[in-house]
């Protein structure tokens, strides 16, 4: 394999038509594409030649470069889902590289206004095989829980699966939380998770744009055996200052935009309004109630458009939650958690066929409980530091090959202690240089055929252990309304993550090391996707993944002292296949998708359950969602979302025993004898509904007030079963809810 | 139909075809479950054999004891052959099989249990007695609850081959009155009356490792009592339990299965038992107990 892609990337440069004779006449065309209204860029819009089919679309950064036009006289045309469509007619001489910087404006719905769009107008890159874009705009429009969330936005979408209605975790084509590796400006984010889970870090007001790779994702990412979230604040507003403020029930938020000379600036700020609430409960004695509970993140970005060619931004993103909480007479909790990172990037546009991207990341996620029971106080120190330098290189040296390349070096450190009666109990630290490069080449032979080929490169220090990633993915157009698409890679992960569904509160990274090797995958991935009539996607895809060397920390270990780090582990493996259907109506008064999702994951420990294959708890066989956007008025907006999902797996104790002459204690042992894991809990649906009117607050800003209700009818979904053994040497088992009621949700945005 | 949808309809039949599981159901049948646990120095310990009842019936050892096995419980040596057999014999008043004679269990040294059933099944199991070790030295017998000044005491090291010892802390109040609860386990019992103080009469730590301890220049341990662990003002008696691997395993498998962990809410594995051809515990102990006032 690794032979087969280095011939390829090889043979691919030195066939490049870029040694043509010709090729010293072809001309480029190259620029960023903005959104009018705030200058913002747009990331993946699509830049079409409309005489030969030659494209490209935007980078991360905003920008195109089409490379190897014949001179001439093109239409150029630029489209982005909830733009209007641009036009520009251009031509081009021998040789020139033209720099042609495109605003887009936005398309704003006008009763009785007819909106034209393009025949089978696709963004190209949105429609590779496993990716996913999901716009602001429809996860502020989702019905949510107290806050719009892009997690739980996410887990709408096929191959994404939720745990549960309490936890935002990605559980994606398979994978648990931690083989999604998360950016935020190209950082990675640790711990994405506020209120111990029940919803992400990622406030929907600073985000521009989210991007998932579900899996077979390029070269230019690595490190997770799954999938990729890749997020992307707002640069801020580049044509006059605005702002918002929403409040909420759980937390209100303000972000300001603002052009200076030279860019711009945003900073958002989101911040819980429980406190009156909490105020309110204790003073009527209601057990259970925290001291003190409160969360929040600040979002910013500042940006500087130094030259023509090079873009500078910083950017930075810190959050917290604490919480007090007395849980008993003599006890009680402390907890602080939260996650700061900061990158500073420079794009560079060394010439119209070469761009480049350079960022210097800051991450750092922290989590430090306290308990204090009976007088006996327990208390961890949990950090993670992760310092990185990662370059990207994209060079055109023909229409026919766009060549990919980079770097991502840094350092990670973990840090582990625990402190039990004041006695220092478990001190680990490992600080692991890490060190990754990629080489891509994205070959098109004809505009029919478009093949990626790809190596990724890994080094990672604790344990000393280097890894090479091909990947390689085929698509064929046979005709402008089908892709035909294949694709395979084999990744690698280095870190593992211990967590909890109920709670996510005090993760801890741990990662590879002598004795612990990393884990990898093989995925297998293949699909359809067609555009049967204009602004209707049906996607089809399939995939297998393999698991192998899963570590994860032995769940039975009550006690990690003096324990060799080997020993902390569990290794095993497994896999997940699965099919997933995607029918999609991006525009128009009536929009949204519906998207079917059949899957299927299993696991494997030696030793454990006797070695057998089992379903973890988030294997479920069929998942259907359905999202619908109605904007059927000038005013009104209608959402309504309905998931279905077949039973999640459980154990379900079939007998059970007691040990009554405990040496130990007074207490007598129960025990229950399960198969594990081989039951299945009902099945799942909700539905949930919103309103939102829109219009002018006393002529001083725009508003937005959004009504919602989640659990329409009222289905009480099992979360899962509680066996609880009585005094009468019964089992009770007691079913634990997930959203069991209709769920209200308020609030009110305002726009200045 | 048009390409598209042809192309689809393909793709979704092939691909629904592929889904199958390869999960079977797990037969209901009874299980049998030994409870037996050696104490180095001790006579030889009881033995209960009984079998699992279903999960929506009432589990009653007595009730579900198995009466008619054959039981013995051998001593071995270092190549595991039979140093001495100690034959076992069903107790009416007790509903365990009891020692037919008088035997002490010896520190560091292997038993292996075999229960042979009417039906012919075999039930055993083995177990490595852990190292005796002994109390060197209490810094007091009487402390002021939660004060900064906790009880410690020196212990020898107890011998655990291939591993370090792994220790499980009992307090046993002396004089067990609901008056005398401290305030985290009064909280914990709650106010209904009458107050059922069984299970709190003995707590227990979790297993500890030994390393969790300082290690002093004679090699002994210092070991402090962590408050939490006194459910009762008064007097109370401390037992230190080294523990044996199928005790370990048991105690820390259970636990999971009450909770915790990083299983997912409904997730319950079976418990870790060493029983082969039924479930339980064949376990072992050497333990140390010292007394002392806890004041108010």
């Amino acid at each position: 394999m690794y032979r087969l892609l280095a011939v390829f990337l090889v043979a691919a440069l030195i066939n490049s038509p870029a040694a043509d004779a010709d090729a010293q006449d072809r001309a480029t065309l190259s620029g960023f594409v903005t959104d009018a209204s705030t200058g913002e860029t747009l990331i993946l819009a699509n830049v079409v030649l409309a005489v030969g089919e030659i494209g490209a679309a935007t980078n991360t950064a905003g920008y195109y470069s089409i490379a190897g036009i014949p001179p001439g006289t093109y239409d150029v045309t630029v489209t982005y889902i909830g733009f209007r469509e641009y036009r520009e007619r251009v031509t081009l001489a021998p040789g020139e590289a033209r720099r042609l910087n495109i605003s887009l404006e936005p398309e704003i719905f006008e009763a009785g206004e007819v909106i034209v769009t393009t025949e089978r107008e696709e963004q190209e890159e949105i429609r590779r095989i496993g990716v996913a874009q999901l716009s602001t705009n429809q996860v502020k429009r989702v019905p949510a829980l107290l806050e719009p969330d892009v997690f739980r936005s996410l887990q709408l979408l096929p191959g994404v699966k939720a745990a549960s209605d309490y936890s935002s975790g990605l559980y994606i084509r398979g994978g648990s939380p931690d083989q999604t590796l998360i950016l935020l400006d190209r950082t990675t984010v640790y711990n994405p998770s506020h209120f111990f889970g029940f919803f992400s870090t990622f406030n929907p007001d600073a985000v521009k744009d989210v991007r998932l790779y579900k899996g077979g994702y390029p070269a230019e990412y690595g490190g997770r055996l799954a999938s990729v979230v890749d997020i992307y604040n707002k640069d801020g507003n580049r044509v006059e200052r605005d702002g918002s403020l929403s409040v909420g029930l759980l937390a209100s938020r303000a972000i300001i935009e603002s052009p200076y000379s030279r860019g711009s600036a945003m900073l958002a700020v989101r911040r819980s309004t429980l406190e009156p609430l909490l105020a309110v409960l204790q003073n009527q004695d209601i057990d259970g109630i925290p001291e003190q509970f409160f969360f929040y993140d600040v979002n910013g970005k500042v940006n500087l458009d130094a030259t023509e060619n090079d873009r500078l931004s910083v950017s930075f993103y810190t959050g917290k939650d604490q919480l007090r909480l007395p849980f008993a007479d003599d006890a009680s909790v402390d907890l602080k958690y939260g996650n700061f990172t900061a990158s500073a990037n420079w794009t560079h546009i060394f010439s119209d066929k070469l761009f480049s991207n350079f960022t210097l990341t800051s991450s750092r996620y922290f989590s430090l409980p306290l308990f204090n029971i009976g007088g006996t106080e327990f208390e961890r120190d949990n950090r993670v530091y992760d310092i990185s330098a990662k370059g990207d290189f994209e060079f055109l040296p023909s229409e026919q090959h766009a060549i990919r390349a980079g770097f991502w070096s840094g350092n990670f450190t973990f840090r582990l202690q625990d402190i039990f009666d004041a006695q220092p109990t478990l001190g680990e630290r490992i600080q692991s240089f890490y060190a990754a490069g990629y080489l891509e080449d994205v070959y098109k032979p004809t505009p029919q055929w478009t093949v990626r080929a790809g190596v990724r490169g890994n080094y990672f220090g604790s344990g000393r252990f280097l890894r090479l990633e091909p990947r390689l993915s085929i698509e064929h157009q046979p005709s402008p309304a089908i892709r035909l698409q294949a694709g395979y890679g084999r990744y690698y992960q280095f870190v593992t993550l211990i967590t909890s569904e109920l709670f996510s509160g005090s993760d801890i990274w741990l990662t590879t090391d002598d004795g612990v090797p990393p884990a990898y995958g093989d995925q297998f991935v293949a699909g359809v996707k067609t555009q049967p009539v204009n602004n209707l996607n049906v996607d089809f895809e399939v995939y297998y993944r393999s698991m192998e060397q899963l570590f994860e920390l032995d769940p039975f270990l009550p006690d990690a002292a003096g324990l060799d780090y080997p020993e902390l582990f569990r290794f095993g493996r497994g896999f997940a296949y699965g099919s997933e259907v995607l029918i999609e109506r991006q525009k128009g008064r009536i929009n949204g998708f519906a998207g079917y999702t059949f899957g299927v994951t299993r696991r494997r420990f030696p030793g454990f359950e006797n070695g057998k294959l089992y379903a973890p708890k988030y294997d479920r066989r069929h998942d259907l969602n359905i999202v619908a956007n109605f904007d059927l008025f000038r005013r009104w907006r209608f959402t309504g979302v309905f998931a279905y999902g077949s039973g999640q797996a459980y154990t379900e104790p079939s007998r059970q025993f007691k040990l009554i002459d405990n040496p130990l204690g007074s207490s007598v042992k129960d025990a229950v004898w399960s198969p594990f894991n081989e039951a299945r809990l009902p099945a799942y649906h909700r539905l949930d509904l919103g309103i939102s009117r829109v219009g002018r607050f006393f002529g001083f800003a725009d508003y937005e007030l959004q009504v919602q209700v989640l659990n329409v009818y009222s289905r009480r979904n099992v979360w899962f079963y509680f066996y609880d053994f009585e005094d009468d040497n019964t089992i009770d088992r007691t079913e634990i809810p997930q959203i069991p009621v209709p769920i209200p949700n308020l609030s009110l945005t305002l726009k200045f | 139909m048009n390409p598209s949808a042809r192309l689809l309809s393909v793709f979704i039949a092939v691909t629904m075809l592929v889904g199958c599981d390869g999960l079977g159901t797990s037969p209901d049948a009874p299980v049998t479950v030994v409870e037996a646990y050696l104490v180095a120095g001790q006579p030889m310990p009881s033995v209960r054999l009984s079998r699992t009842a279903p999960v929506n019936d009432t589990y009653d050892a007595t009730e579900l004891a198995i009466r008619d096995a054959q039981l013995a419980i051998d001593e071995l040596d270092s190549a595991d052959q039979v140093v001495e057999s100690t034959p076992f014999v069903f107790d009416e008043s007790t509903g365990a099989y009891v020692p037919s004679v008088g035997v002490d269990v010896a520190p560091s040294t292997k038993y292996a249990l075999r229960a042979t059933l009417a039906d012919g099944s075999v039930v055993s199991s083995v177990t490595t007695v852990p190292g005796d070790f002994e109390l060197r030295r209490i810094n007091t017998t009487s402390a002021v609850y939660q004060s900064p000044d906790q009880v410690e005491v020196d212990v020898t090291r107890s011998a655990a081959p291939g591993r370090q010892a792994i220790f499980v802390f009992s307090v046993q109040s002396l004089d067990p009155r609901v008056e005398s609860l401290t305030p985290l386990y009064a909280d914990f019992l709650g106010d209904d009356e009458p107050v059922d103080l069984s299970d709190v009469l003995i707590t227990e730590s979790p297993p500890i490792n030994e390393q969790n301890y300082d290690v002093n220049s004679d090699g002994t341990l210092t070991v402090r009592l962590p408050w939490i662990a006194v459910a009762f003002y008064g007097p109370n008696r401390i037992l230190s339990s080294a523990i044996d691997d199928n005790l370990y395993d048991f105690l820390r498998s259970q636990a999971v299965q009450q909770g915790g962990s990083t299983f997912s809410p409904g997730e319950i594995p079976n418990v870790i038992s060493h029983v082969e051809g039924g479930t339980g515990i064949f376990g072992s102990l050497a333990q140390i107990s010292i007394e002392i006032d806890v004041l108010r």
